[in-house]
């Protein structure tokens, strides 16, 4: 009986093997293609997948340029800022929030610490859920190196490793746009912690962008709105 | 026959399968980078006798934050605010808030940014937006032209004009 059985049980084997031949090569292709796109953490800048929350793995672009004002009558002093940030190429997303750019902070006074040049290393990023016409908004951290030579930093406090900008791109105009800078004396990182108290905040004149990807908005051909004068 | 059809068939997911692994067009990675990031914060004195729409201007600040891509288009954001006296001896302040959608780099260091601005006077008239903006900055200073008129440089005395 037992004889019988096993050409019958071959036969059967035989007669589907090619079936399980496709479907165990089909099995190896998505397997395969699935992580090659997923895990090198390459983005489709076509889909920038908008967040809610400042987040290290989000890609875009932050520009801006503009005056705050510190201070208040009759010791207010008025500052320039000038920042970029992006992602590096082949950038993972690995939470380590990896940035490229720069961060220039000029107090127009002769004040301590009036001067702040330092390449962007880390960024954290929150991409408005209702951009602009202009397809922009957001929010943004920016964190600056200290360490690094041939930079600017403030020297008083002590131990100023890393500086902190945040910034929050509200309109195409500029207008309720924010700067605001710390320093930090932790090294650098997405997140640093130990930061001072943050300078700044509305910004006075001038404006912030916050894009998604590489792509931009076009330009606004409408006068802005008005701005404060000193 | 059969092993023919299979093998074919085998040879056409195997293909498709590499095209879908690898990036489609090769240019997702450098989609998000610029070739040259433009940053500046600073300000400066103008020379005597500098003059725009009668006002004689004095000095000013400045501040850039742009990033050119290889094709030239750019991204960005230029403020300069410039003070100076009116004809009647009032002190105004103008100011420039310019978006920039295309750039090149220069030999000499400096870049030209190309794009749109708008212009508040600071004299109490309403601002007008809008306007071709063609900026020069670069280690000398800020140089504006705003539709047809270029604004007398701004030479760089503090801060930074960084292309990199």
């Amino acid at each position: 009986m037992g004889r019988m059985r096993q050409p019958a049980l071959v036969h059967r084997i035989t007669r589907t093997r090619p079936l399980w031949s496709i479907a165990a090569v089909l099995v190896l292709c998505v397997s395969a293609a699935l992580p090659a796109s997923v895990a090198l953490g390459r983005i489709d800048p076509a889909d920038p997948g908008r967040t809610a929350t400042l987040g290290p793995n989000m890609i875009g672009i932050v520009t801006g340029g503009g005056t705050v004002k510190l201070g208040v009558f009759p010791d207010e002093v008025l500052a320039s800022f000038g920042i970029n940030a992006k992602r590096p190429t082949g950038f993972v997303q690995d939470g380590t929030g990896a940035a490229l750019g720069r961060i220039n902070y000029n107090k127009h006074a002769q004040v301590a610490g009036r001067h702040v040049n330092v390449p962007v290393t880390f960024m954290q990023l929150e991409l408005s859920a209702t951009p602009s016409p202009n397809g922009t908004g957001g929010k943004a951290q920016l964190i600056g190196d200290c360490t690094q030579a041939g930079v600017e930093c403030p020297t008083t406090p002590p131990g100023i490793r890393s500086v902190l900008v945040y910034v929050e791109d509200n309109s195409d105009t500029g207008a309720g746009d924010v700067f605001q800078i710390s320093f930090c004396t932790d090294g650098p990182s997405a997140a640093p912690v130990l930061c001072g108290a943050a300078e700044g905040g509305t910004i006075r004149t001038g404006n912030i962008q916050i894009r998604p990807g590489a792509s931009g908005g076009a330009a606004p051909t409408a006068a802005r709105a008005p701005r404060l004068r000193p | 026959m059969t092993k023919r059809i299979l093998s074919a068939f085998l040879a056409t997911v195997v293909v498709l399968s590499i095209a879908v692994a690898f990036p489609r067009n090769g240019d997702e990675a450098a989609a998000i980078v610029g070739d040259s990031i433009v940053t500046g914060a600073g300000a400066g004195v103008f020379p005597a006798g500098a003059n725009f729409s009668g006002v004689q201007l004095a000095g000013g600040t400045f501040a850039l934050g742009v990033q050119i891509s290889s094709t030239g288009s750019a991204n960005g954001d230029l403020e300069a605010q410039f003070t100076g006296t009116s004809l009647i001896g009032l002190s105004q302040w103008i100011t420039i808030t310019g978006w920039i959608t295309s750039g090149t780099s220069n030999p000499d260091g400096s870049v030209t940014l190309n794009g749109t601005c708008t212009l508040d006077m600071g004299d109490g008239t309403a601002q007008t937006g809008g306007l071709p903006l063609v900026a020069n900055a670069g280690p000398a200073g800020l140089t504006l032209t705003i539709g047809s008129t270029t604004l007398p440089t701004l030479p760089k005395s503090d801060g930074w004009v960084i292309n990199e």
